[in-house]
């Protein structure tokens, strides 16, 4: 059977065209993989489809991969002219559509790959009665006139076969080309001329004195029951003693590639992989729990009525703060800085209304501004609160809302400039500061007593730190939210800040310390809460993970002890 | 249209802040309905929060800020000259939305980008930096705090002050091992000092981290105090 090289039909024996697609059957030969019948090159190994091995290697069972050689093309010999002088042919072809005939491929260049070919045809069964097998001669190739490439269509006359010289009638006159060994039982084919004429003749013997270029064969003679045992795929043939090592080297990489590509995957070493059943009901159960309780500490101050009044004391840092705030004279200015947004504002506005409230109590002046544009209704809010609180206490007069200064490090840098330069107007009666009594006495920032920030982010307060506080001789003080409160730290205990409150909790604590009217004491009592399901949550916890032991780790996973350990 | 806007300062106070309140109220519960997942009203909540946000920083900063400059450089050119350059800025980096001028809008990217730039540095140097590392140089003799078990409690904070401050440092330090057993000695002093280090990072963040939850708490209570303030006054409407 030869298979098309460009359709892939497959045409019976001795068909010189594809009988599908008429494609020339003269190029190279396929290896039928013998597991799932896919097409392979002559040099294929291993099948490009399956990674079988092509030659049945190592199974002795399985079928070997048949290989279905290309026939040579049928094409005469063209005789050269009786005048010119017959070229010594290139690559000797010998057609031989016979079964288990040997032929010249393009491949078979040496005498290995000779031996390769013979080896298939050895394999094949006999087509009648088995018969001995019959002796292998060598015969010298026949010498073909060479053909230029693109020669002219010969004329008739010169199309007669002629006599075609073989190779033990007579020695080539150019060049000794490559022996190739044939069935003695089985003539050459007459297909070519030089094949009719040596169907006539008798297969010629071993010629007493063979060319040169036949030297070293007959080491390779004794071989040739082996080769024909190996079967037909990849016979290895004879070769020096460096080519041998190179291709056992390649077979067992080889042999080496294809059990790794074909075997299961598996571990170097069983581990045993332990799939729990997903027992998410106590974590799920545990967190819907959580929630609950937060949501309930939460709700505590509706229906506690602020009882843990009486166990807040203030801070260090909120006496500290109301210490400082109680050394303003009355009279004296305050700087307000709002530096937060709404979003903040449940756990800010309590201690900015506070502080209002006792600045306003005490008669301070009050201004405000901000740096974020946020922050200029939210001091309002709490301004306007605190004024209507306080009687006598007058926008304009005791207190003003200087308004939104952009620009981050720029802005505040300005302030240095002096108010007016800043500010042309205050925000809300879009009054010239010269013209507001609050602010007309004062230069700038040196001229305020405190600067009180109030923020809800870190890089506020250090922009103030970084552009005034290191440049006038003011106190600030930051009220902030818990969650930036330790990032501030380091600058209070540098004396950078001169206070440092939380407002989380300094809102209920202030209040207390400078008994003004407590709004944050109900607050309170939910933090309060917190905290004791915060304890109680980290104790519970922390008893579990004793008794119950983390099963995550591995020292305590099953199988964990068969890990594989390095050697 | 317009004159609709202009006559709000005519509603009554208590109008508006019963709308106020209304719509705060129902925004809140929109936005606490994320905990049943993601919904329209949640999605609703937060545009609205995104554009009224953007809408009032715009009025603002053209109110408070643009506006007055404006009416000082309008009435004084002369004096006030100076506001025609940075509004001239404003105007250039408004050109960088338009490709075939927006070349135009580097120039007050460049001043904006160089002048902050250069002034956080200065700032970080001289109000962060050095303050800090003057902070940080603290003697740890209990003498110097009057000695007694009062003087050695404030040795012990200083000397974990110290302490907690190189071995943070060394926790950042990230090289190879030199040759010799005097770089050997010292990539280990980094290298047991620097666990030592993580060991104060880790305690930081959890300080970090119950500060925030606390914030976070707080502000919960403060939403569940008003959504509650608003029931109470919504049954005694009722009622």
């Amino acid at each position: 059977m030869i298979v098309c090289p460009a359709c892939h039909h497959r045409n019976p024996e001795g068909a010189a065209d594809c009988q599908h697609c008429g494609e020339s059957l003269a190029q190279g030969y396929f290896r039928v993989c013998p597991s799932c019948d896919a097409l392979n090159p002559p040099e294929r190994v291993f099948c490009s489809r399956c990674l079988s091995r092509l030659d049945a290697a190592g199974q002795p069972d399985a079928p070997s991969a048949p290989v279905i050689p290309s026939r040579v093309p049928a094409t005469p010999p063209q005789a050269a002219s009786p005048a010119a002088p017959v070229p010594a042919p290139e690559t000797p072809q010998i057609e031989a559509e016979e079964a288990g005939d040997v032929q010249w491929e393009p491949g078979i260049q040496t005498v290995e790959d000779a031996l390769r070919s013979l080896g298939e045809i050895a394999e094949e069964p006999p087509a009648t009665e088995p018969q001995a097998a019959p002796p292998v001669v060598l015969e010298q190739p026949p010498v073909t006139p060479q053909q230029p490439p693109a020669a002219p269509e010969p004329p008739a006359a010169a199309q007669q076969p002629q006599p075609q010289p073989t190779a033990s009638s007579a020695a080539p006159a150019t060049a000794a080309p490559e022996p190739v060994m044939r069935q003695a039982s089985q003539p050459p084919m007459p297909a070519q001329p030089e094949a009719h004429q040596s169907e006539s003749q008798p297969p010629p013997a071993m010629p007493d004195s063979l060319p040169a270029a036949l030297e070293g064969i007959e080491a390779v003679l004794p071989l040739q029951p082996a080769v024909f045992r190996l079967g037909r795929g990849l016979v290895p043939a004879p070769e020096p003693p460096h080519a041998a090592a190179e291709a056992a080297d390649a077979e067992t990489a080889a042999a080496l590639f294809h059990r790794i590509a074909t075997e299961p995957a598996r571990l170097a070493a069983p581990i045993r992989t332990v799939i729990r059943r997903p027992s998410d009901r106590l974590p799920r159960l545990g967190r819907t729990l959580l929630y609950l309780l937060v949501l309930l500490a939460a709700l505590t101050p509706f229906f506690s009525g602020g009882q843990t009044q009486s166990l807040i004391e203030p801070s260090d840092a909120v006496s500290g703060l109301t210490r400082v705030l109680s050394s303003v004279p009355a009279g004296a200015t305050v700087l307000l800085a709002f530096d937060y947004g709404p979003g903040y504002a449940g756990e800010l506005d309590p201690l900015a209304q506070a502080v209002a409230r006792f600045l306003a109590g005490r008669s301070v002046r009050v201004l405000a501004l901000t740096t974020r544009p946020e922050g200029v209704g939210l001091a309002r809010r709490v301004l306007d609160a605190a004024a209507e609180e306080t009687e006598g206490y007058v926008y304009g007069e005791d207190y003003a809302i200087l308004g939104y200064l952009p620009g981050d490090e720029v802005g505040l840098r300005t302030l240095n400039l002096g108010l007016e330069a800043t500010f042309v107007a205050d925000s809300v009666t879009q009054t010239p500061l010269g013209e507001l009594a609050v602010t007309r006495d004062l230069a700038g920032v040196e001229s305020v007593q405190r600067i009180i920030i109030l923020a809800d982010d870190g890089q506020s307060v250090r922009r103030w730190i970084e552009q005034v506080g290191s440049r006038h001789d003011v106190a600030l003080d930051a009220l902030v939210t818990a969650a930036v409160e330790p990032m501030l730290t380091p600058y209070r205990q540098s004396g950078q800040l001169g206070t440092l409150v939380a407002a989380a909790t300094g809102a209920a604590e202030f209040e207390i310390a400078a008994g003004v009217q407590a709004e944050s004491a109900g607050a309170a009592d939910g933090l309060v809460a917190l905290f004791l399901l915060l304890a109680l949550v980290a104790v519970f916890t922390n008893v579990a993970y004793v008794v119950r032991g983390d099963r995550n780790t591995p020292s305590s996973t099953p199988g964990a002890h068969d890990t594989p350990r390095k050697a | 249209m317009l004159e609709t806007l202009t006559n709000l300062s005519n509603v009554p106070a208590a109008t508006l802040e019963w709308v106020g309140t209304w719509t705060a109220a129902l925004l809140t519960i929109a936005v606490l309905s994320y905990i049943l997942g993601n919904n329209v009203f949640f999605r609703i909540a937060e545009y609205l929060f995104v554009g009224v946000a953007a809408g009032y920083a715009g009025g603002v900063a053209w109110g408070t800020v643009l506006w007055p400059r404006l009416q000082l450089l309008l009435s004084d050119p002369a004096g006030y000259w100076y506001y025609g350059i940075f509004f001239v800025l404003g105007l250039l980096l408004l050109t960088r939305g338009i490709s075939a001028i927006g070349v135009l809008g580097n120039l007050p990217l460049g001043v904006l980008f160089g002048a902050g730039a250069a002034l956080a540095l200065g700032g970080a140097l001289t109000g962060t930096f050095v303050p800090q590392m003057r902070a940080a140089v603290v003697s740890v003799s209990p003498e110097d705090y009057g000695g007694g078990l009062l003087g050695w409690t404030y040795a012990l904070d200083a000397l974990l002050l110290v302490g907690g401050t190189l071995a943070v440092l060394a926790a950042f330090h990230f090289g190879a091992r030199g040759r010799g057993t005097l770089n050997a000695i010292w990539y280990w002093l980094l290298g047991a000092f620097g666990k030592v280090g993580r060991a104060f990072i880790m305690v930081t963040f959890g300080a970090l981290f119950a500060g925030a939850a606390l914030t976070f708490f707080t502000l919960l209570v403060s939403r569940l105090s008003f959504l509650a303030s608003w029931i109470a006054r919504l049954y005694g409407s009722l009622g």
